[in-house]
């Protein structure tokens, strides 16, 4: 599903007809591959897909890992979820007003958990044929 | 059908299938590196030029000597900003999830305003509880180019108490 919709992408991107990298205010990824003059075998549609796989994968697969981790290891230790939520609580006592990420990073507990569960070995990502090769 | 885009937990008001990912594909990935007309030393060693040579997050984060109990969830280790075992750098040196250097993972700022935000709303605004999931369901067993735990792993779930 993802495949394809990515497929669409590329297709529209190579056709100059790609509404949002047009409308994007700033370079997207492959604005700037197409501009970098690279050799042919390295805009191919395939080639391209492979890219745009890779960069989704990368951004989806890691963090999703790290929030499950964090997650469970919160829950299972009572004593570091009630320290979370505490300090939570007490840095923003109206639960609709979540602070932004500049100012949660100032929460100590928060920064350790989140570090704590970074530990967690992320993916190296480096080739991208053989992560797309693990994606499709 | 690409597993991490499944729309389940959408459809369970009580019982979350939170972030749950099963992959099912093989390959292992590390980080070569490869110094092409220079001999390298490494400790007692003499590494040829053109010999690729690689690391992974995992052994250093679960190298006992860096992070006593390793294998352990101790978030107070990170109190305090603290320095390493050998007194020469901050422990967060030895963090290496999102590698380092001119090749440091792309996306580390997203993903690092991505966990605070994230979980600081989750447990903000709701009590969450484990529903049948234990270690065996986030430790590390299979290397799929991300961590996996086990193959019949159910991920990680949790019923929304509050």
């Amino acid at each position: 599903m993802r495949k394809q919709a990515i497929q669409r992408q590329i297709k529209d991107v190579l056709a100059g007809t790609n509404v949002e990298s047009k409308a994007a205010a700033h370079p997207t990824i492959f604005t700037d591959i197409l501009q970098a003059n690279l050799p042919p075998a390295e805009l191919s549609f395939h080639r391209l897909t492979q890219e745009a796989m890779s960069v989704s994968g990368a951004g989806i697969e890691t963090t999703m890992w790290t929030l499950s981790v964090a997650t469970f290891h919160i829950l299972w230790n009572p004593a570091i979820e009630q320290r979370l939520v505490s300090e939570l609580v007490e840095a923003m006592p109206d639960p609709d007003q979540i602070l932004s990420w500049a100012q949660l990073e100032k929460l100590p507990f928060l920064s350790a958990v989140i570090s704590e569960c970074e530990c967690t070995p992320d993916f190296p990502l480096t080739s991208f044929s053989t992560l797309y090769s693990l994606l499709v | 059908m690409y597993p991490g885009f499944s729309s389940d937990f959408f459809q369970h008001p009580v019982l979350i299938t939170c972030l749950a990912l099963r992959l099912s594909f093989g390959s292992v990935q590390r980080l070569p590196r490869v110094h092409r007309n220079q001999t390298l030393t490494y400790g007692g060693w003499q590494i040829p030029a053109g010999t690729a040579v690689s690391m992974d997050a995992y052994h250093i984060h679960v190298n006992p000597d860096i992070f006593p109990d390793p294998h352990e969830f101790k978030p107070e280790r990170w109190l305090g900003d603290p320095m390493s075992f050998d007194g020469k750098h901050r422990l967060s040196y030895y963090l290496t999830s999102f590698s380092r250097g001119s090749r440091v993972c792309i996306g580390m700022h997203l993903a690092l305003m991505d966990m605070y935000v994230a979980l600081a709303t989750l447990f903000r605004r709701h009590k969450l509880e484990l529903f049948e999931t234990d270690r065996s369901d986030v430790d590390f067993i299979m290397d799929l180019v991300r961590p996996m735990p086990k193959w019949d792993s159910k991920g990680v779930r949790v019923i929304v108490k509050a």
